[in-house]
């Protein structure tokens, strides 16, 4: 494995995921219904390590994901080898464009596909169990009989690519919690 | 009959599931019978015809059709059912959810919707709904209410559907029933009946739809948004449908060994499924003014995706077809 750096998705979140039950489950907002996952369940300060991939989640008062709205996620320039992203798709399994720029110049499109996060298996092949939840919340409140599951994906360039910019497309029914870019060299 | 089990698939309505989940306790797999992706629109003043099929469901399975009848009341379609149940045979009907003590939406909603009628038990029906995933009796009175709303409130006339299998001609469709879904779906995305193809009405077909359609939806969203709830919610279900079609499409292609083709028509059908979850998403969360051109944006994808579709499908037949 290369070396892994998280992406801080900060200055992008745009939806609230994540709430507490009995707190602030009412606001959740990444389903049209109102559902969401339960913050206790998702290690938001510590991060999440996936097969050896650390993981760096955010949570600010604008939310802690981001809703693809045709984001363009500009960065230091980073060389890479893999992209690791946690996300979900809602109201059906989704997937679209994800381009990657370097100095203004498109070098590289690939496609995100990101499963259902109320399935119960990967719709899409590259999709794994990231985390598996024991409840989701719901406007109503927890609900305790539906498991909501957030997938990780990787895309892979197949060899070192620089770039210092994403561009996501408008697609509000997909979801990115986490990214980290995974370099070519051995550590 | 064996153990009955619900049969799921987010590509289907709740009537394609009854059916789907019959062809398959006959042996034959659903992805056979879902294979039509055209696009009609008829304008009919407040409301709207918007479809992708345009043709019965066993279109190409030899052997198997789905029989459709109506009646004048809900007695005599109940007596019809009882005549038709049997180990081998269920039956699907439409009800309506407000009547059916099991549904989220009962006594709240009217809205109309597909169960299959298992067998007789008891003086009750033991029954599958499919969609809402609810296996259990149905008792004779409630049924009859669910029938009985489903015209008063529904507006729509009391009907039942069997499969009709004739085992000494039943064969699953060929390279050439393929070829033939293909064309009649070029040609109606090409606004082009073929022959043996029945007009749906007086509207347009294909491509063109998709020009009315956001020409529809610019209103609609320009309207008070109180008032314009109740219909994008149909124009959600819409958009749904014809994104479930072109999935579907590519599923059969699938199964029918043309993978190799499938790539456009899952990308229309992604296409079409985010301009519905946008428009979804326009109703619950308002803003509609804000939405309108994202929504314009994905429809432009949507033909973009449909016209490479229609050109690849096309180069295949003509290469195939000679």
């Amino acid at each position: 494995m290369g070396q892994c750096t998280p992406l801080d998705i900060t200055p992008y979140v745009n939806n609230r995921g994540v709430t507490q039950a009995d707190v602030d489950h009412q606001i959740g907002f990444i389903t049209t219904g109102g559902c969401s996952l339960p913050f206790e369940e998702i290690p938001i300060e510590a991060g999440l390590i996936i097969e050896g991939v650390p993981f760096q989640f955010s949570y600010t008062d604008e939310g802690d994901n981001i809703e693809l709205e045709g984001q363009i996620l500009r960065f230091s320039p980073v060389t890479a080898r893999k992209i690791h992203i946690l996300g979900v798709s809602t109201n059906g399994n989704f997937f679209d464009r994800i381009q990657f720029l370097s100095e203004e110049r498109l070098i590289h499109t690939d496609r995100l596909a990101l499963t259902n996060f109320i399935e119960r298996e990967p719709f899409f092949p590259k999709n794994r169990v990231a985390l598996q939840f024991t409840y989701m919340n719901t406007r109503v409140g927890p609900r305790n009989s539906l498991h909501p599951i957030l997938w990780h994906t990787a895309l892979d360039f197949e060899k070192e690519r620089s770039f210092d910019t994403i561009i996501l497309e408008d697609n509000p029914s997909m979801h990115i919690f986490a990214i980290t870019f995974e370099g070519g060299g051995d550590h | 009959m064996g153990e009955v089990t619900a049969y799921i698939d987010s590509n289907k309505n709740c009537f394609h599931l009854v059916l789907a989940a019959i062809l398959k306790r006959k042996g034959i797999h659903p992805d056979y019978a879902w294979n039509q992706a055209g696009l009609y629109y008829e304008d009919l003043g407040d409301e709207w015809k918007l479809t992708p099929y345009f043709e019965s469901v066993d279109n190409c399975l030899h052997g198997v059709q789905v029989r459709s009848e109506s009646f004048s009341t809900s007695d005599h379609l109940i007596e019809r059912l009882d005549a038709l149940l049997t180990p081998e045979r269920t039956v699907v009907v439409g009800v309506d959810i407000y009547e059916l003590p099991y549904c989220l939406y009962y006594q709240e909603k009217h809205a109309p919707h597909s169960i299959e009628i298992l067998r007789r038990e008891d003086g009750n029906y033991q029954i599958c709904d499919h969609f809402f995933q609810f296996i259990d009796p149905l008792s004779r009175s409630d049924l009859k209410k669910a029938l009985d709303s489903y015209e008063q409130h529904c507006l729509l006339k009391t009907n039942l559907h069997y499969l009709q299998l004739s085992e000494r001609e039943w064969k699953l469709p060929d390279l050439a029933d393929a070829m033939t879904v293909m064309k009649k779906n070029c040609a109606m995305m090409e606004g082009v009946l073929l022959e043996g193809m029945e007009p749906l009405g007086s509207g347009i077909y294909g491509f063109q739809v998709i020009d009315h359609l956001m020409h529809r939806l610019d209103t609609m969203l320009s309207m008070e948004e109180v008032v314009a709830k109740e219909i994008m919610e149909e124009m959600y279900c819409n958009l749904k449908e014809i994104s479930h079609s072109r999935d579907n499409y590519g599923a059969f292609l699938k199964r029918m060994g043309l993978e190799e083709l499938i790539s456009p028509i899952e990308e229309a059908g992604q296409c079409w499924k985010a301009a519905a979850n946008m428009l979804l998403r326009a109703k619950v969360a308002g803003n509609h003014e804000g939405m309108k051109p994202r929504i314009f944006k994905r429809l432009e994808r949507v033909k973009e995706q449909e016209r490479l579709v229609v050109e690849q499908i096309g180069n295949y037949l003509a290469v195939t077809g000679k």
